[in-house]
This record gives structure tokens, sequence and C-alpha cells, in this order.
């Protein structure tokens, strides 16, 4: 029991000894931390610019993968404008036929009294 | 009591002004916290290198989450001390065996040059009894017996009960009797 009581204290002795012994930082450690910190700080300054940016086209570019899709995308459309104002002449049939300028020349009326004529006599 | 110019600021504000682009804020922060940190630190790997080291990489951690810390959430130095816990465990695990007195005392300069001699041999006894001791026991003794922290504080720290850290210290302490009770004598305890 005593002799607990002796080891007891020689440990709260030592405890106290080096709770009262604090290492203190070298200064060049102060210097680098604040050095980090100024470093840190001057990148927040940047984060405006982007948060400036509106949120919903800045969702969707993310949405749509960047830079390179958005860049496919942009060319896809310019090509598709570019073969619908300027068709090559391989696709000029085709066009007629998905646009219905076929079916406009045959077309007839098939319910006299009912169709065009009904609408001139109005006239 | 905190030797910066902006002391009655507490640490999460002055992190708030930090995140604001306050460089007082960064420069009353570093001076507040480092040595703090540091002293930690050193108790925990017993190796001075290493220990600025860990407090350069805990206090750049705070740096960088500025701007994303929830106020009212936890302290800043409860947060700090979990940071500093985890660095300390990697590298004690990564690195056993380090020469185990290498952190310079501070020297007592009232004490003889007999007293500051048999100081030493104490304070390096005891810190490589430390180190010898289970991680989590290290870290409650060294937070409750030499960092002076409630036992609260600890629990919030350490992510577990008060209890658990009562547990915790006590084993802390036995082991710490039991390692060094061969060394009485040496370390000029008399036995009762």
């Amino acid at each position: 029991m005593t002799e607990n009581h002796s080891k007891d204290k020689m440990v709260e002795d030592l405890l106290d000894l080096v709770q009262r012994k604090v290492p203190a930082p070298p200064g060049d450690l102060m210097e680098r931390i604040l050095s980090d910190a100024m470093n840190v700080q001057a990148g927040f300054s940047q984060v405006p610019d982007r948060s400036e940016r509106p949120g919903i086209l800045n969702d969707l570019f993310r949405v749509l993968g960047g830079w390179p899709a958005v860049a496919g995308l942009a060319t896809a459309t310019v090509a598709g404008v570019w073969l619908g104002v300027f068709p090559p002449g391989f696709l000029s049939d085709a066009t007629g036929v998905y646009l219905g300028q076929d079916d406009a020349t045959f077309m007839i009326d098939t319910a006299a009294g009912s169709g065009f004529d009904l609408g001139e006599e109005a006239l | 009591m905190p030797l910066d110019a902006m002391s009655d600021e507490s640490d999460e504000a002055l992190l708030m002004q930090y995140a604001a682009g306050d460089q007082g804020a960064a420069r009353a922060l570093t001076l507040r916290l480092t040595p703090r940190i540091y002293a930690h630190a050193c108790r925990m790997l017993g190796v001075a290198a290493e220990a600025e080291d860990v407090t350069q990489e805990a206090l750049l951690r705070l740096w960088r989450i500025a701007p994303d810390w929830r106020r009212g959430e936890a302290q800043i130095t409860t947060w700090l001390y979990r940071v500093v816990a985890n660095l300390c465990t990697d590298r004690l695990r990564r690195a056993r065996g380090v020469a185990l007195d290498a952190v310079p005392e501070p020297e007592d300069e009232t004490a003889s040059a007999l007293e500051r001699l048999q100081q030493q041999d104490r304070t390096v006894a005891l810190q490589a009894a430390l180190n010898r001791l289970p991680d989590r026991q290290r870290q409650a003794v060294i937070l409750r017996h030499i960092e002076g922290l409630a036992n609260p504080e600890i629990a919030e720290i350490m992510e577990i009960s008060t209890e658990a850290v009562e547990s915790l210290t006590a084993r802390g302490k036995w082991a710490l009797s039991a390692d060094l009770s061969d060394r009485r004598e040496e370390l000029g305890y008399q036995n009762d």
C-alpha cells in the first residue's frame, strides 16, 4: 500500500515537472506557419470570381461534362446548321421527303364540297 | 492569457476574420495556437523536429478549412488536438524506436546545475515511459495531466465517453508507475 502510494507520488511529481516545462516553438516555425497562413489566405480572394458565374449554367456545364463535352456539342450544332442551310446534293431528295414536299405535289381533294372549293365559294 | 494583440477575440471569431482576408487575424491565431499545439506535439512524439512538422501541418489544415468552418460546431483547439493526435499516431506507427530524448527541455534558471541535471533525467525518463504507453493511453494522460484539460473536453477530443477517459488516464498512470518503479532511486526518489 505504501509502495503503491510512493509510486503514484513519483508519477504525479514527474507529470507536474513536465507540465511546468513547456517547450517553446522555435521562431522559424512561427514564421513558416504564418507564411502558410498568408499563402492560403491569398487563394481565398480568387473564390468569388468563380461564384459570380450563374449557378444553373454552371451546373449544366458540369453535368454535361465540362469543356470537352461542351466543345463537342457546339461543333455538332454548327455542323447541323451548316448541313441544313447548304445541304449536299445527295441529301436534297431525302430532305424533301422528310419535309413532305412530295406529299404536297400529289395531294388531291377527296371530299368535294367540304374542302378547298367550299372555301373559295365562301369568298 | 493569449499573447496577441487581438486577445479579446475568440479563436473562432479570429478564424472568421482570417477567412475574410484579415492578415492580423492570421498573425494573432498563429501566436495564440502554435505554442500550445507545438507543446502537445512534443509530448506526444518526443522528437522536436517531428513535432514542428506536425504543428505546421495541423495549422495548415486549419487555414485551409477556414472558409468552410461551421460556426459553433466545435472548438478550434478541440479540432486541432484531434488533428494533432491523428498526425502523431500516423508518425509513431511509421517510425517506432526514434530517439526518445530528442526534445530540448527548457532550462529552469532558478535550479542549480545538479538539480537541472536531475530534472533533465526525470523529464527524459517520463517522456520515454510515455512513449511506451499505448497511443490512446498516452494521449489521455498527456491531455489530462500535462495539458491540464478537463475530462469532458478530453472526451470530446478523443470522441469517447468521460468514463472511458477516466479509465484510460488511470491505466496510463498505473502503467507509468510500473514502468518507472525500477528507476526510483536513480531519479532521486526515496522509498517511503
